[in-house]
């Protein structure tokens, strides 16, 4: 356990002591505290199988000893380093995007006086989380379907040429974006706008008085009130930043090499690696890859933050 | 107090008060009308039989010549099954949404006391957990060996009952609450238990709401534990029990391929659209009540003094 | 003092073990009578009490000469009850529980209860796995598409040596034609128990005869005469109406396989996209290893890869079809295309089609003077590492695998309520055969021993299944098997470059072929073909030496 440094305000205090003297907080800690424990610390020694050769006979403990080679199974084909700087590259555009749209849209809600309208424009952008990406990629076929698909039907009518979605690996990055934030906006917007009606409106009201418009108080009151929850989202988002969103990029794709310079994550790849085999030590073998590349992100970002302001960091 | 209030308080509304809702119901709207017009895609083609849809993809309205409620007979054609599975998922929904969002709200609220040195200790002991995962097979036999999951009811609300996501965003919020409450309730000599349970918890309605409705939806989506550990069909869950359904139809075309072999076609496309109402219908129609939370503006009035 | 303790260490171990003696003993004492006759005399009475009860058994498992078993045949200790559970991949059945049932009835002589896991194809991907590693799991069904490559190479299956089978399965051992399980071997070894009869496959094109008549084209016989009926619907029937002539779907497969079938192309290898072929000129000498290649340095291929774009081309199929979902057989059978291809699972579909009025549908062999392939097929029934009770269920797979009532009430259903026997190959369904049809468990299509056919089938598909039957020439390379083990990461690389370029291929949908080909050779390379091929070349020689 790490002993933080703490600001000058706080004294070290010795082990025994704070034991003492926050009994009660640690026994409400204790629930959480065994329930990671056991469904998640205790199964995360099986990261070990990664160097190993999954044996029934010596379960995931004793199985023989496979060195590095189940990570040499990833990079064989070379696609390696490809589908990380997609994933990578993708996860950056969705958590900085994703920021703007979901921030935006609170804030834009929150702006609007019409009751009614507010209530029915938020559930509209809640319903495409309910829709799975099974769905979604069936609708989105039907739509762009070189022959049939609704969008060229309308294009051609207007006179413009067809639009071939599915051989053009080109236009996919924009898709997938859209497709993203279509989906997590309407969620993404719950925690900013929680946050925003925590705010003390005494500051609005004062501001005001002083005479500023609607949009200072955007700019220089809410904007800044956000920030706290903002950083919090951004970080959660880069603990997960070498992790793609399997549905989304598996079942919208669908399977075409042409398109997947452009598509293709980290969890698609090794799931098209192991369709066929279920080798357990090559699949965490990968789960170990993207959890080291995640950690040293967060390691770093959460370092950066608690420079500037200890109190945004996770920990 | 919510902006009508405030404009009606002045009387009129402020220029630029109307400039941002112009620019706001716009934006808005157009971005809410993306987001439901494939819902309105997917209610048609439920209603729309399934040769019409492979020969002209989906109707962009629904033609009454061609509508049919084969899909929604496929899905509800064990009327027990789908109702007992209602009831497994609300049971499930409503026991673990109540458990994590207390484990969640209380958790946080401990790590967002400044006084409590260990606090960044214990987060980081939290966060490290979303960062490394030993993978299905070890929490599988954890699940099923140990645990004595399979068949139990347990096994539908335990895995997903606490989540470092939720209490990180519970920590976050609570550090907002001002330290002075809870430093005149300790002079009082409440201890932390009454002060979480009594003072911060009422002034948190917002958090509560949000995480709630994050655990709820957890829930209420869940059909991989359930695939996991259940096998008796009294038990299943609505989405596995749709999932199952709609995944058998795709996962035989697969076989059928590489097995040669033909297996019974059923209709596809319009059964996945029917699965989407089915599954989603009540919590969209719950979610406006819920929304009021995030509405409504509420004051931390009482931070005063 | 330490003799004292010694020996009473010595009095205790011997207690010890003399209690253990005790508890084995009753257990023999209470069992049927045969067993202990068997336990006890061993070698000599073994012969004597074998020959006794399987001296009612016919020659051969045939329809005419059906196999009933009795628990005497079995030499294990059946004094407790057990149950043993059988995991196959499909949704239950309607029926299931009564089949059960009567399943059970059956088997209260041996002292055993027989379950069924049923892994439904949604989750079997996940499942599967993870069932071998609970501990409910006796016997489990297996396939070349369903694990059992994966699962061998990780010791999920108890290996089924010869002296195992001659112990625990007699009736298999008397029975299954050795032949069958040199198919199913997996680096060597035995882990599944496979039909006990060939089938003969082979592809086979529908079309809408309809259509055909409108046109003015008659019976297709060659691939020329299959490929103008599609550029025909392309051309002047999918402007008019939107059917496509051929509305492929994610791959070509199926008209590879017709398009090879001409050929008399063969496999010595084949793994998914993965073949190594050879042309087959119909003796039962196998080939040098000189003339198996790689199939996609083949000219088989190649002029296939172009007659294949020549054919996207035209607008036979879409240019989606690489991502398109619904099959090209939902898609016939909803009257969305003009043709079909694939073997005889073509004829529900055909049924489909022809529900509507106007619609006829013909079915023809574009191969039918060239040879089928017959084989055993690659899979069965398995019995899990980790069984309580390996003996036993080895027992209980024999019995489906030979005796005919249980091995009828798992492929058929229960007789007189879902299927009642014509003669002695025929059934029919009955009416409640929607609640258990006929093969629908996975058990079912690896216990076979002879063909049974339905009775009110189809005559045209009747028709070209005898004749395929007819012309079934097994493999000369059908007793070779490529142990990968070694090399399974670059097979892994390799299927998934193979993957990647295939599909396309085969759907045409590429600019150029020949560089495309190209590109696709140069990727294998990178990927370790020569490494497998090297692999190949040493085990071939090695098998061919030993022939």
């Amino acid at each position: 356990m790490k002993k933080n440094k703490q600001t000058e305000i706080q004294v070290k205090q010795p082990f025994a002591k704070v034991i003492r003297r926050h009994w009660m907080l640690l026994l409400m800690l204790l629930p959480a505290v065994i329930y990671v424990l056991v469904f998640s610390y205790m199964p995360m020694t099986g990261i070990v199988m990664a160097f190993k050769r999954y044996q029934r006979s010596g379960g995931i403990y004793f199985s023989p000893w496979n060195g590095l080679n189940n990570f040499k199974a990833l990079m064989i084909q070379g696609k390696l380093g490809m589908v990380t700087r997609n994933t990578l590259l993708y996860n950056i555009a969705f958590i900085f995007l994703g920021v703007v749209f979901e921030m935006g849209s609170a804030i834009l809600l929150n702006e609007i006086i019409f009751k009614r309208f507010k209530k029915v424009a938020q559930s509209f952008m809640f319903l495409p989380y309910f829709i799975s990406w099974v769905v979604a990629g069936a609708i989105m076929y039907n739509m762009f379907n070189y022959e049939k698909g609704i969008v060229n039907t309308v294009v051609t009518a207007l006179g413009g040429g067809r639009i071939d979605l599915y051989n053009t690996p080109h236009l996919w990055p924009f898709v997938l974006i859209f497709l993203k934030l279509w989906k997590q906006t309407g969620y993404g917007s719950v925690v900013y706008l929680a946050a925003i009606t925590g705010l003390d409106q005494e500051m609005f009201e004062a501001a005001s008085i002083d005479g500023a418009s609607e949009w200072q108080k955007i700019r220089y009151l809410t904007i800044p009130s956000l920030v706290p929850t903002m950083m919090i989202m951004v970080l959660l988002a880069i603990g997960n930043i070498f992790r793609g969103d399997f549905g989304l990029f598996y079942q919208t794709v669908k399977s075409s090499a042409l398109l997947q310079p452009a598509t293709d994550v980290i969890d698609t790849y090794v799931f098209r690696l192991l369709i066929d085999s279920s080798d357990y030590g090559v699949s965490a073998a990968a789960g170990l890859y993207q959890s080291v590349l995640c950690f040293i992100t967060i390691t770093v970002c959460n370092g950066i933050v608690k420079k500037i302001q200890p109190d945004y960091s996770l920990y | 107090m919510s902006k009508t209030a405030a404009a009606a308080e002045s009387h009129h509304v402020s220029r630029d008060l109307k400039n941002v809702n112009i620019l706001g119901i716009i934006l808005i709207s157009i971005f809410a009308l993306i987001c439901v017009l494939p819902f309105y895609l997917i209610i048609i083609a439920s209603f729309t039989s399934e040769t019409f849809m492979i020969r002209n993809g989906y109707p962009l309205w629904l033609d009454l010549k061609n509508a049919t409620l084969e899909a929604y007979k496929l899905c509800l054609k064990n009327p027990g099954a789908i109702l007992r599975a209602y009831a497994v998922t609300g049971s499930a929904t409503a026991v673990g949404t109540a458990l994590a969002v207390f484990m969640a709200t209380m958790t946080g609220y401990v790590l967002s006391r400044k006084d409590f040195q260990w606090r960044n200790g214990f987060s980081f002991f939290f966060f490290f957990t979303t960062l490394f995962n030993g993978g299905l097979v070890p929490w599988y036999l954890l699940c099923v060996r140990y645990l004595h999951f399979k068949n139990s009811f347990l096994a539908l609300i335990l895995p997903l009952m606490f989540s470092v996501w939720n209490m990180i965003i519970a920590k976050s919020f609570m550090a907002g609450i001002p330290q002075s409450i809870s430093e005149s309730a300790m002079i009082d000599g409440a201890n932390d238990m009454r002060i979480f349970l009594s003072l911060i918890l009422p002034l948190s309605k917002p958090l509560i709401a949000t995480l709630g409705l994050f655990s709820a939806l957890a829930y209420w989506n869940d059909w991989y534990n359930c695939m996991l550990f259940i096998s008796n069909d009294s038990m299943f869950t609505l989405q596995y029990y749709l999932q199952r359904m709609l995944g058998s139809a795709e996962a035989m075309r697969i076989v059928a391929e590489k097995s040669g072999m033909a297996l019974t076609s059923i209709p596809l496309e319009s059964m996945q659209m029917a699965m989407t109402v089915i599954a989603t219908g009540p919590i969209v129609l719950l979610y406006p009540f819920v929304q009021r939370y995030f509405v409504k503006g509420l004051t931390i009035g009482a931070v005063k003094g | 003092m330490k003799q004292r303790k010694l020996v009473s260490l010595l009095l205790a171990a011997a207690m010890a073990l003399s209690l253990t003696a005790c508890a084995g003993a009753p257990a023999a004492g209470s069992s049927t009578p045969a067993a202990p006759a068997a336990e006890t005399a061993e070698e000599a009475a073994e012969p004597a009490a074998a020959s006794d009860a399987f001296a009612g058994l016919p020659e051969k498992n045939t329809p005419a000469t059906p196999v009933y078993a009795s628990p005497d045949m079995y030499t294990i200790d059946l004094s407790k009850k057990v149950n043993i559970n059988m995991y196959m991949v499909g949704d239950t059945p309607n029926d299931w529980e009564a089949v059960c049932a009567e399943m059970n009835k059956y088997l209260e002589p041996y002292n055993t209860t027989f379950s069924a896991t049923f892994l439904s194809w949604a989750d079997y991907t996940t499942l599967y796995p993870l069932a071998l590693q609970g501990d409910d799991c006796d016997i489990i069904y297996t396939a070349s598409w369903c694990f059992l490559g994966s699962e061998s190479a990780k010791g999920s299956f108890v290996e089924l040596t010869d002296d195992f089978i001659q112990q625990y399965m007699p009736l298999t051992y008397r029975y299954q034609d050795p032949d069958s399980y040199i198919e199913s071997l997996q680096g060597g070894k035995l882990y599944c128990i496979p039909q006990n009869m060939t089938e003969a496959s082979a592809k086979y094109v529908a079309i809408r005869k309809d259509l055909a008549d409108k046109y003015g084209i008659g019976e297709l016989k060659t691939w020329e005469d299959f490929a103008n009926y599609l550029t025909t619907i392309a051309e002047k029937e999918t402007p008019e109406s939107g059917i496509y002539a051929y509305a492929a779907a994610g791959e070509n497969k199926e008209l590879w396989d017709v398009w090879r079938q001409e050929f008399d192309e063969r496999s010595a290898v084949e793994d998914d996209y993965l073949c190594l072929g050879y042309l087959f000129d119909g003796s039962d000498k196998a080939p040098a290893v000189e003339d198996i290649q790689l199939i996609y340095d083949m000219d088989v291929f190649k002029d296939f890869a172009h007659e294949m774009k020549r054919l996207a081309d035209a607008g036979v199929w879409s240019r989606s079809a690489l991502t398109n979902s619904t099959t090209k057989d939902e898609a016939f059978g909803a009257l969305q295309s003009a043709a079909d291809a694939w073997n005889t699972s073509l004829f529900p579909y055909i049924d489909q089609a022809e529900q509507t009025e106007g619609v006829e549908c013909a079915c023809y062999d574009l191969g039918a003077d060239n040879m089928a392939a017959a084989a055993y097929g690659a899979g069965g029934l398995a019995i899990a590492e980790d069984s309580q009770n390996p003996e036993r269920a080895a027992m209980v797979l024999d019995l489906f695998e030979n005796d005919t009532y249980l091995n009828r009430l798992m492929t058929l259903g229960i007789e007189g309520v879902h299927y009642e026997m014509i003669d002695e190959d025929h059934y029919r369904e009955l009416e409640k055969s929607k609640d258990f049809a006929i093969w629908v468990t996975a058990a079912s299509w690896s216990i076979k021993n002879y063909k049974l056919t339905d009775g009110a089938m189809d005559p045209r598909r009747q028709a070209i299944e005898e004749e395929t039957e007819a012309r079934g020439v097994a493999s000369p390379t059908r007793t070779f098997s490529l142990d990968t083990t070694e090399i399974a990461d670059y097979v892994t690389a390799i299927k998934n470059v193979m993957n990647d370029y295939v599909p396309m291929l085969q759907l045409g949908l590429v600019d150029d072929v020949d560089a495309t080909i190209a590109e696709f050779r140069q990727k294998l390379d990178d990927a370790g073909m020569q490494i497998y091929l090297d692999t190949f070349r040493e085990q071939y020689e090695a098998w061919l030496a030993a022939q």
